[in-house]
C-alpha cells in the first residue's frame, strides 16, 4: 500500500549529500535515469533540481514534463519517491544564487570547476510523495526544543560580552550548549582566502553553503578531474572525521566580517531546516560582532612603538620587549605563528598544522601539543606582554598581537643578551 | 581521454543499481535493483528489481516495455546507463537471491566508502523483488565529466 506523505515532512531528504536518481523519458518514450547532486525545497509544492553541464534531462523534460526523483532520509535510510512536473528553468534570481553557491564550494575544490558549475534550477511542482519503504526506525531521542527559544537563548547570550573576542568565545559555546555544534570556529576575513572553496565562496556569495557528505564531494571532485585525488581539500578544520560541513558568512552592510564555519560528523548535519536556522545566527552574530567594533588587535594607537619580539635558536627563547615570555617547544610553537603572522597577517591557526610543521618540530605520537599550548596561553595571559593566544574552536587558535611588531631572530652561535 | 569503461567488470561489482519504467502516459517510475548479471555476450542484463505489489513499477514492468538501468561505482563514479526492453519477469528463484545477497553485501562495503553507515545502506534494500531480464539495445558511459553520456 502507497503511503502519501508531505513534502514538508521530508525536508531533510532534500539537499541530503547523498545522489538523488532521477528518471525521466526522451521522446520516443526511453527511460533515462540521471542523478542530481542538489534536490532544493523551494516551497510546500515545488522543488528544484540542479542542472550542470553533465546533466542531460532538459531535452527530456522540454518533450515530456513527468519525472520521479529517489530521495532518501539520512539518518534512517527511508526512501521517498516524489514525482514530479517540469515548470521551467531558472537561470537567475534568489534561489538559482543560493545553489549556484552550494555547487560552487564544491567545484572550487577541483581544477575542472567549469564541469561542475550550475547551469540552471529546473523547477518542478511536486504531483505526489511517496514513502518507498520503511528503514531502520529513527532512534529515540528528547523532544527538540523550539528552534525559536534557541535562538532567543542565543541572542540573549550574545548581548552580555564586552569585546569583539567575547562574542566570538559566548558565540562557539552557545553553538555546542544550544545547538550541539561541537565544531565550530570564526574565520577572521584576513583569514578567509586561505581557507578552503567553502569558506571562500561563502564568503564571497554571501551566503550559507554546506557539504552535506564531505566524502562524497570528494568522490565526484576526484570523478570530474579524471582520477586526480582531491583528498583532504575540503577539510578545514582538520577534523578527520567531520563528514558534513557548513559555512556561514558574517555580514553587515556591505562587509563580509568573517565566516562562521561548522563541522560535524554526522553527514546531512547542517540541511534541511538547520541552514535556514544557520542563516539567522549568522546574522546574530555579525550584529553582535560589529556593535563592539573591530577586533583589539587591529587598533594600535599611532605612534606606538612596535612590540619588539626576539627569538633565540639555541634554546628556542623568545623575549618580547625584552621580558621573557617563554622557551623551548612551546617557544618555537609560539614564534612559528608570529613568523606566520607577519608574513602574511594570519591570525587563526590549527593545532593540525602546528603538529605538522617541521620547524617546531613536535615528535609524532604523544607530542603534547595541547598541554603546551594550555601553558602558552597562561603564560602570555598572566604576563600581559600585547601578545594573546586564545582557543576560537576546537583545535584552533587565535593569536592576537595589541600592536605590530617587529620580529628578529638570533641563530645560534651569537652571544645572548641577559635576560 | 577516460578509459573505456568495462561493463561486465563494473556490473560484478558492489554497484548501485537503478531501474527505470514508464506508463503510456510516459511518466517514468524509478526503483532499487540487486544482483545485477550481465549475459556472457553482453546483450542481456538480468537483475532483481524492487517492485511492491500493485504498484506502477510492477505494472510497467512488461515483456516489451522499455526499461533503463543506471549502473555506479559509488566511490569513483564511474557508471553506465544501458536501455532496452523488458523480456522477461519472473519471481526470484533461490539462485538468485543468493547473488542478490552477494551483491548487497558488496553494495555496503562500497557505500561505506563514501561515508554511508552499514546500518543505513542495508535499509535501502527492499523485500518485494521480482527478477528482470533487460534486452539492451544502447549503452552510455555515465561517468560525471566531460564524456558523460557518449555511448558506450
Amino acid at each position: 500500500m502507497t503511503e502519501v506523505v508531505d513534502l514538508e515532512s521530508i525536508r531533510d531528504c532534500l539537499r541530503a549529500g547523498l545522489p538523488a536518481p532521477m528518471a525521466t523519458c526522451s521522446a520516443d518514450g526511453t527511460p533515462h535515469i540521471s542523478h542530481i547532486s542538489q534536490v532544493e525545497y523551494l516551497d510546500r509544492e515545488r522543488v528544484a533540481t540542479s542542472r550542470q553541464p553533465f546533466n542531460r534531462t532538459l531535452p527530456h523534460l522540454q518533450s515530456s514534463p513527468f519525472s520521479q526523483a529517489l530521495v532518501v532520509r539520512p539518518t534512517t535510510g527511508e526512501q521517498f519517491r516524489l514525482d514530479l512536473r517540469y515548470l521551467h528553468t531558472a537561470t537567475a534570481g534568489e534561489e538559482f544564487e543560493a545553489m549556484r553557491a552550494n555547487v560552487e564550494a564544491i567545484a572550487s575544490q577541483t581544477e575542472q570547476d567549469a564541469a561542475l558549475r550550475l547551469r540552471g534550477l529546473d523547477v518542478h511542482r511536486v504531483l505526489r510523495c511517496t514513502r518507498v519503504k520503511r528503514g531502520l526506525s529513527e532512534p529515540k531521542r528528547p523532544p527538540t526544543p523550539d528552534p525559536l527559544v534557541l535562538l532567543e537563548q542565543l541572542a540573549r547570550r550574545l548581548e552580555r560580552p564586552t569585546s569583539h573576542e567575547e562574542v566570538t568565545r559566548e558565540l562557539i559555546d552557545a553553538l555546542e550548549d544550544l545547538f550541539g555544534f561541537r565544531d565550530a570556529a570564526v574565520i577572521a576575513p584576513g583569514d578567509i582566502e586561505a581557507r578552503s572553496g567553502l569558506i571562500r565562496t561563502a564568503a564571497s556569495r554571501r551566503r550559507v553553503v554546506v557539504t552535506a557528505n564531505i566524502a562524497r564531494a570528494r568522490s565526484m571532485a576526484a570523478a570530474v578531474t579524471d582520477g586526480e585525488d582531491p583528498d583532504g581539500a575540503l577539510a578545514v578544520t582538520g577534523q578527520a572525521e567531520a563528514r558534513s560541513a557548513a559555512a556561514v558568512p558574517l555580514v553587515v552592510g556591505k562587509d563580509v566580517i568573517g565566516v562562521l564555519h561548522l563541522e560535524s560528523p554526522k553527514p546531512s548535519a547542517f540541511g534541511g531546516r538547520t541552514e535556514g536556522l544557520l542563516r539567522i545566527v549568522g546574522a546574530h552574530a555579525a550584529a553582535a560582532l560589529a556593535a563592539r567594533g573591530a577586533p583589539a588587535r587591529p587598533l594600535a594607537p599611532d605612534g606606538d612603538p612596535p612590540i619588539e619580539l626576539v627569538y633565540y635558536e639555541a634554546d628556542d627563547t623568545v623575549l618580547c620587549d625584552s621580558a621573557y615570555i617563554v622557551k623551548g617547544a612551546p617557544g618555537r610553537i609560539l614564534w612559528s605563528m608570529l613568523k606566520a603572522h607577519a608574513e602574511s597577517g594570519r591570525t587563526q591557526f590549527t593545532n593540525r598544522e602546528l603538529r605538522l610543521d617541521e620547524s617546531i618540530g613536535l615528535p609524532p605520537g604523544n607530542d603534547n601539543l595541547e598541554s603546551r599550548l594550555l601553558a602558552l596561553r597562561r603564560r602570555l595571559a598572566d604576563i600581559d606582554c600585547g601578545v594573546t593566544l586564545e582557543r576560537v574552536g576546537r583545535g584552533r587558535l587565535e593569536l592576537g598581537l595589541e600592536r605590530p611588531a617587529e620580529l628578529t631572530e638570533v641563530p645560534t652561535g651569537v652571544p645572548q643578551a641577559r635576560r | 581521454m577516460a578509459a573505456r569503461i568495462d561493463i561486465a567488470e563494473l556490473v560484478s561489482e558492489g554497484v548501485a543499481v537503478i531501474v527505470a519504467t514508464r506508463d503510456a502516459e510516459l511518466r517514468p517510475e524509478l526503483s532499487r535493483a540487486w544482483g545485477p548479471a550481465l549475459s556472457e555476450d553482453g546483450e542481456r542484463l538480468t537483475v532483481c528489481v524492487e517492485a511492491e505489489p500493485h504498484s506502477a513499477m510492477e505494472r510497467n514492468l512488461e515483456p516489451g516495455s522499455p526499461a533503463s538501468a543506471f549502473i555506479a561505482r559509488l566511490t569513483s563514479h564511474a557508471g553506465v546507463q544501458l536501455k532496452g526492453s523488458v523480456v522477461e519477469v519472473a519471481a526470484p528463484t533461490p539462485d538468485r537471491l543468493e547473488t542478490v545477497t552477494r551483491h548487497v553485501d558488496g553494495f555496503v562495503a562500497e557505500t561505506a566508502g563514501v561515508g554511508v553507515p552499514e546500518p543505513l545502506a542495508r535499509a535501502l534494500v527492499g523485500p518485494d523483488l521480482l527478477t528482470v531480464t533487460i534486452a539492451v539495445a544502447e549503452r552510455f558511459d555515465e561517468t560525471p565529466g566531460p564524456g558523460a553520456g557518449r555511448p558506450l
